[in-house]
C-alpha cells in the first residue's frame, strides 16, 4: 500500500483490514504531526557503518567457531561440554572428552542447550507484579529499582533480629558455594532444597551403613553383574551420562549382565538383560529375600562381612529367614524361582557385582527401609569398596581441603527454623554434614502458621508445579498474607514465578559461572569450571552478581563477606591451588589432581604412626580414638583394630559398615518416630488391602529427554516428547473397559495412614487424559511422565495449553507447525493429585504410592 | 528527480516509521507520553479518526498512565509470554536472533548501516520490530533527500525497494495486525493501523 500512499496521485488507499483506511492527505498530517512528536525522543538510530557487522562479512564469510569448554546443567549430572560459538552465538554443544566423569559424552538434553539460551519465551528483563497475584500483570523495572526493593525488603528482618523469616527455596542448584555463602551472611537458617523430592532415601540409607557418603558409585566399568531396582539411568539418574556409559562399556567388555527390578519398562529396564516388573515399593523385600538366600546357601562372603561389619553373619541369617522368596514372590510378584537365580548369580559374581538404586525404590513411604535392605546386600557378598564392586567416594564433589572456600567465609546461622529442622522426620537432617530437609510439608507448615515467612526467594525451583499437592502451594503462594513479599529468579517463566512480586531474570547455564563437579564415577575427585560459553542473553544476571550487590543493599556487615570485584576474581582465589589457575580451568574445563587414585577399600587404608599418635583403642570395641569433638567433648574415632592392624575403617559409630543401626533407632527414639536398626521390609499401609477394580497404585516417571521445568522450555526437546498419557497393562484396561486412546479421568487419594500428614484417605484432585497401552507397567499400576501439565511458560512449555503461536494450533508462521506429531499434544500436571505423602522415617516424599481411582469419560 | 509531492510522502513515511519505532522500542517515558498527549489533543489528528492516547488514561495522574502503559509493553512484546513477539526469529518459531537476524544483518551490512538501540530498550537482536521501523524510517529520510549520512537518495530507494522485493519484511504486517487486535490502551494499536498501509 505504501506503492498507493506514495503515489502523488491516488488520494485514498484500500482500506485497512482494521476498519481504517490511510488517505495520502492523512499521511502527511500524520507524518508531520509524527515529525514533531518524535523530535528529540531517545529511540533506535540507523548509523552509518564504519565497518561489516561483527557478525562476519555481507560476503556471507563466517567467522570461525570458537570452542569454550564448561559444564552443562540441562540436568544435575554436571556433564565437561564444550560450546561452539560462533559471530557471537552458540551454535552446537558437544562433550569434553577431558571430563573424567562423562568422558566426553552428552545427552539429547545435552545438545538441546542452545534451544533454552535462545527460547523466546525465556526471561530477559526484571519484573514487578502490578495487581493482585497471579494476575499476570507485570511491567519491566531496572535492577536498581529490583535490588532497592528487594534489599528494602529483607533488610528489616535481619536488622529487627528475625532472619530466619526470610524463606529461601532452591531447586537444583550447582552454584551451592555462592547460595550458602548469601543465605549464611544473612543469617537465615529457613533454607529449603528438594532432596526430599529427590533423592533423600537413598542417602540416609548409604549414610546409615557406611556413614562417609551419601551417594553410592558402583563400579560398573569393571563389573560383571548389576541388580538394579529402580533406578532409570539410562534416562534420568543424577548420573545419567557417566553411569549409563560405563554400563554400556560393562557390558561389552566384561559381558556384564543387568537386571532390572522396576514397575514400569523403562529405557533402562529396556537395555537390560532381564527386567521384572515388580509392585511398587517391593524392592526392599526382594532385597532381604535375595539376601536370605545367600545366607541359606552360604554364598556370602561371610569373612569379609563378619570382619567388616557390626553384626555378624550368622546373626543376620537369622533375622533374614522370615523373607523368603516365596513371601517376596507374593508381595511383589517377581517369581521366587528367579530370586533365587539372580541371589546365586549376584553372589557368583561378587566382588565384581554391585546393585544401584534410585527413585524405583526410594520413592516410597517405605524407601528407607527398601534402599537399607538393597545397600546391606552388597556387604553380605563383600563387595563393598571392591574393583567391580558397591564403591563410593568420600567426597560428593571437589577436594574442598586442597581448593577450599575463599575467605571471608560467614558462620552458619545461630537462629532456628522449625520448618527446615523438621524435627518429626528423625532422619531428615539426622547427620549434620547432609541435612536435607522435608521440601514437601514447607508450604504446608506456613499455611498452618508454624513459623511465619515474611519474605521467599525461589531460585531455580518451580514449586507450584513440580511438588506435590501443588493446589495447596498456589494457595500459600497466592496468600499474600501468608508470604507478604516473594522473589523468584529463574530463566524462564513458571507457575511459581506467575505468583512471585519480583521476577529477576537468572542466566542459563552458558551465561555464567561456577565451580563444580559431581560424585566422581571413575572415584578420583575432580573439579570443574562453567564459564559463560556467550554473553548473557538482554539483562538476565546470574546470583554470583546478583547476591553480593543485594548483600551490599542490605549492610549490616554482609557486604564484607564479598571483597571481590568480580566474579572471575572470586573464581581465581579459588581456583589458584590448580596448576595453572583459573587460567587452566578456563582452557580445560577441569582439573584433577593426576596423583589421585581411585578410591577402592578406604576402609582397609592402615593409619599411620602420626595418625596414631595420642591415640587410645578402646578394648571391647577396637575403636581407635584421637582427641575429642571440639563440640561434645565426645572422644573422636579415627579408626578401628582389625585383625591386630589399626586401620581407618567407615566413618560410623561402629566404624565398621551398620548392618544394625542404633544410631537411627536412637534417632527416631528421640522423635517419637521407631525406626528398625536392622533392614526390614514394611509393607506400605495404604496398599495392604484388596483393592477395589477401579483402584490402582499411580507411579510418575520421566523421560529421556526432560529433566524437569526447564527442559519443557526446550522446543527441541518438546519435539520428541511433549504428551503425557496414562500408561496402562492391557488386563487392567480390559478390566475397566477401556481401549487404546480412551479418556480417563484419575482421581487421587491421600493415603490412609495416621503417619502421614492429612492421612485421611480423602480425595486430593482429578485430573483427565487419554489411555497408553502397554505391557510395560505393572497391572496394579498406572504410569504418567511428570514432564508435563505446566500452565505457564508460553506454547512449548505448556504442550499446548497456550495455543496462540503454538505449532499445530491457530495462526503460526513456525515452519514446524506441520509436523504430525504435535497433534493430540496431553499436558497433564500429575502432581495436582499427588499427596504430600513423606516417609514417616526420613520425610523422603512417596511418589510412587498415591492410590488413585480411575473412569472412563 | 523527486517532486515536492513525493519528498513530503516520504518524509511523512519516515516520520510515520519514526513514530512506530519509538512506540515499539520502548515503554512509553515521560517525554514520549507528554508528546503522545499533545500529538493527540492536534485537532488534524483527530480528523483522521486516530486517538494515540484515549481519554481514559489521559485522566490518570501521569505516573499511574504510565504504569499502565508499561504494563500493556510487557503484555505485548516483553512477556512473561508477550502476546506479540517482536522478534523476527521467534515470530517464524525459530530461536531467539537465529535465521531472519542474520538475513537482515547482511542487508544491513550491504548498505552500511548499523542499528544502535537506546540502552534502556528490550531488545537483544537487530530483528525487532522497532529496529526495522527505525530501519525504514532511515531509508525513507534519505530517500527524501534528509540524510546526514552518506546514504544518497538513488541509493536508499533501492534500498527500499529491496527491502520490500526480499523476505525481510514478510513477518511485519502480521506482526502489526497482531498488535492491532490485541493492543488494549495506548498507542500500540493506532500506531500498528497507521504504519500496516505503509507496507506493500
Amino acid at each position: 500500500m505504501l506503492k498507493d500512499v506514495a503515489d502523488p496521485n491516488a488520494e485514498t488507499a484500500p482500506d485497512s483490514p482494521h476498519g481504517w483506511a490511510l488517505t495520502r492527505r492523512d499521511l502527511l498530517v500524520l507524518g508531520g504531526l509524527a515529525a514533531g512528536a518524535t523530535a528529540g525522543l531517545a529511540g533506535v538510530e540507523v548509523v552509518a557503518a564504519t565497518a561489516p557487522h561483527d557478525g562476519g562479512t555481507a560476503a556471507g564469510t563466517p567467522e570461525p567457531v570458537r570452542r569454550v569448554p564448561s559444564m552443562c546443567q540441562m540436568c544435575t549430572t554436571a556433564c565437561g561440554i564444550i560450546g561452539h560459538v560462533r559471530d557471537g552465538r552458540l551454535v552446537g554443544v558437544e562433550g569434553n572428552p577431558e571430563d573424567p566423569n562423562s568422558r566426553g559424552g552428552v545427552c539429547a538434553k545435552g545438545v538441546a542447550g542452545p534451544s533454552v539460551l535462545y527460547d523466546p519465551y525465556r526471561l530477559l528483563y526484571p519484573m514487578r507484579r502490578v495487581g493482585a497475584r497471579g494476575e499476570g500483570r507485570w511491567r519491566r523495572i531496572s535492577w536498581e529499582e529490583a535490588y532497592t526493593e528487594i534489599g528494602d525488603r529483607l533488610r528489616p528482618l535481619r536488622e529487627q533480629g528475625r532472619p530466619e523469616e526470610f524463606f529461601f527455596q532452591q531447586g537444583r542448584n550447582r552454584s551451592a558455594d555462592a547460595v550458602r555463602r548469601f543465605l549464611n551472611a544473612y543469617g537465615t537458617p529457613s533454607f529449603f532444597n528438594h532432596r526430599a523430592l529427590c533423592s533423600l532415601n537413598r542417602r540416609a540409607a548409604i549414610l546409615a551403613t557406611i556413614g562417609e557418603s551419601d551417594w553410592d558409585l558402583g563400579d560398573y566399568e569393571n563389573s560383571r553383574y548389576v541388580l538394579n531396582f529402580g533406578s532409570n539411568w539410562a534416562e534420568a539418574h543424577q548420573g545419567h551420562i557417566p553411569v549409563a556409559t560405563r554400563m554400556m562399556r560393562a557390558r561389552s567388555t566384561n559381558g556384564a549382565k543387568i537386571v532390572t527390578f522396576d514397575a514400569r519398562l523403562s529405557n533402562t529396564a529396556a537395555l537390560s538383560d532381564e527386567w521384572f516388573c515388580v509392585k511398587p515399593g517391593t524392592d526392599g523385600l526382594i532385597a532381604l529375600a535375595m539376601s536370605n538366600v545367600i545366607c541359606a546357601e552360604e554364598l556370602w562372603d561371610r569373612d569379609w562381612f563378619d570382619r567388616w561389619s557390626n553384626l555378624p553373619a550368622a546373626e543376620y541369617a537369622r533375622h533374614l529367614a522370615r523373607y523368603t522368596p516365596e513371601y517376596a514372590q507374593a508381595e511383589s510378584g517377581v517369581p521366587a524361582t528367579a530370586i533365587r537365580r539372580i541371589a546365586r548369580e549376584f553372589a557368583a559374581a561378587a566382588p565384581r557385582c554391585t546393585t544401584i538404586c534410585n527413585r524405583g525404590s526410594a520413592a516410597h513411604r517405605n524407601g528407607f527401609y527398601n534402599d537399607r535392605a538393597i545397600t546391606v546386600l552388597n556387604a553380605l557378598v563383600g563387595n563393598m569398596g571392591q574393583v567391580g564392586g558397591w564403591c563410593w567416594h568420600p567426597r560428593s564433589a571437589w577436594d574442598t581441603d586442597a581448593l577450599p572456600e575463599p575467605e571471608p567465609v560467614p558462620p552458619k546461622p545461630v537462629r532456628r527454623s522449625l520448618i527446615a529442622e523438621a524435627k518429626g522426620w528423625p532422619l531428615a537432617n539426622a547427620w549434620q554434614r547432609n541435612q536435607m530437609k522435608v521440601a514437601e510439608i514447607v508450604y504446608l507448615w506456613i499455611k498452618e502458621g508454624r513459623q511465619k515467612a515474611s519474605a521467599l526467594m525461589t531460585y531455580n525451583c518451580d514449586q507450584a508445579w513440580s511438588f506435590p499437592d501443588t493446589r495447596l502451594i498456589r494457595e500459600v503462594l497466592t496468600d499474600t498474607e501468608l508470604i507478604p513479599f516473594h522473589v523468584c529468579i529463574d530463566v524462564m517463566y513458571s507457575d511459581t514465578a506467575d505468583l512471585a512480586d519480583i521476577v529477576l531474570p537468572w542466566t542459563t547455564y552458558l551465561e555464567r559461572w561456577d565451580i563444580d563437579s559431581r560424585p566422581p564415577q571413575s572415584l578420583v575427585d575432580y573439579v570443574g569450571l562453567r564459564q559463560p560459553v556467550v554473553p548473557p542473553l538482554g539483562e538476565s544476571k546470574d546470583i554470583r552478581e546478583i547476591f553480593p550487590e543485594l548483600a551490599r543493599r542490605i549492610g549490616g556487615g554482609m557486604e564484607t563477606y564479598y571483597p571481590w570485584n568480580s566474579v572471575e576474581e572470586y573464581l581465581a582465589e579459588y581456583f589458584a591451588p590448580v596448576p595453572g589457575g583459573l587460567d587452566h580451568m578456563r582452557r580445560h574445563g577441569v582439573w584433577q589432581d593426576p596423583t589421585k587414585k581411585p578410591a577402592y577399600r578406604p576402609y582397609e587404608r592402615q593409619l599411620s604412626a602420626d595418625e596414631l599418635a595420642g591415640s587410645r583403642t578402646d578394648p571391647q570395641t577396637g575403636i581407635i580414638h584421637q582427641g575429642s569433638d571440639p563440640q561434645t567433648g565426645e572422644p573422636l574415632a579415627v579408626g578401628i583394630m582389625i585383625d591386630g592392624v589399626p586401620r581407618r575403617g567407615f566413618p560410623t559409630p561402629s566404624r565398621k559398615v551398620e548392618v544394625h543401626s542404633a544410631f537411627i533407632a536412637d534417632r527416631g527414639d528421640e522423635a517419637g518416630v521407631p525406626i528398625q536398626p536392622l533392614p526390614v521390609y514394611e509393607p506400605i499401609p495404604a496398599h495392604q488391602r484388596d483393592f477395589a477394580a477401579d483402584e490402582l497404585i499411580m507411579i510418575s516417571f520421566k523421560w529421556n529427554v526432560h529433566n524437569a521445568h526447564r527442559t519443557s522450555q526446550s522446543k527441541w526437546l518438546q519435539e520428541i516428547a511433549h504428551t503425557n498419557p496414562a500408561w496402562l497393562n492391557p488386563t487392567t484396561a480390559q478390566r475397566l473397559g477401556l481401549r487404546q486412546g480412551d479418556w480417563i479421568e484419575v482421581t487421587g487419594h491421600r493415603p490412609y495412614d495416621r503417619q502421614v500428614p492429612g492421612g485421611d484417605g480423602g480425595v486430593i484432585g482429578s485430573l483427565r487424559t487419554r489411555v497408553h497401552l502397554t505391557h510395560g507397567v505393572h497391572p496394579q499400576v498406572i504410569a504418567i511422565a511428570h514432564n508435563a501439565g505446566r500452565g505457564q511458560g508460553g506454547p512449548f512449555a505448556t504442550n499446548g495449553v497456550d495455543r496462540t503461536h503454538q505449532p499445530g494450533y491457530g495462526r503460526s508462521a513456525d515452519g514446524d507447525q506441520g509436523r504430525i506429531w504435535w497433534a493430540g499434544a496431553l499436558s497433564v500436571a500429575q502432581n495436582t493429585i499427588m499427596p504430600i505423602y513423606p516417609d514417616p522415617v526420613s520425610g523422603q516424599q512417596a511418589y510412587h504410592d498415591t492410590v488413585v481411582r480411575v473412569r472412563r469419560v | 528527480m523527486s517532486t515536492p509531492v513525493d519528498t513530503a510522502v516520504q518524509r511523512a513515511v519516515a516520520a510515520t516509521w519514526r513514530l512506530a519505532s519509538r512506540t515499539f522500542a520502548v515503554e512509553v517515558d515521560p517525554p514520549f507520553y507528554a508528546a503522545l498527549v499533545r500529538l493527540s489533543a492536534e485537532a488534524g489528528l483527530r480528523a483522521t479518526g486516530l486517538d494515540l492516547m484515549e481519554d481514559r488514561l489521559r485522566s490518570l495522574p501521569v505516573e499511574q498512565a504510565l504504569e499502565e502503559l508499561a504494563v500493556e509493553y510487557a503484555r505485548l512484546f516483553v512477556g512473561p509470554r508477550p502476546l506479540v513477539p517482536p522478534y523476527a526469529s521467534a515470530r517464524s518459531g525459530r530461536a531467539l536472533g537465529a535465521g531472519p537476524r542474520r538475513a537482515l544483518e547482511d542487508f544491513l551490512a550491504a548498505y552500511r548501516l548499523r542499528p544502535v538501540p537506546p540502552v534502556a530498550a528490550p531488545i537483544v537482536a537487530v530483528d525487532h520490530v522497532a529496529v526495522v521501523c527505525a530501519l525504514l524510517d532511515t531509508l525513507h529520510t534519505a530517500a527524501a533527500g534528509d540524510a546526514e549520512a552518506e546514504l544518497d537518495r538513488d541509493t536508499a530507494r533501492e534500498a527500499i525497494d529491496d527491502l520490500h522485493r526480499s523476505e525481510l519484511l514478510s513477518w511485519v504486517p502480521e506482526l502489526l495486525s497482531d498488535v492491532a487486535d490485541g493492543a488494549r490502551c495506548g498507542p500500540y494499536r493506532p500506531v500498528a493501523r497507521i504504519t500496516l498501509p505503509l507496507l506493500p
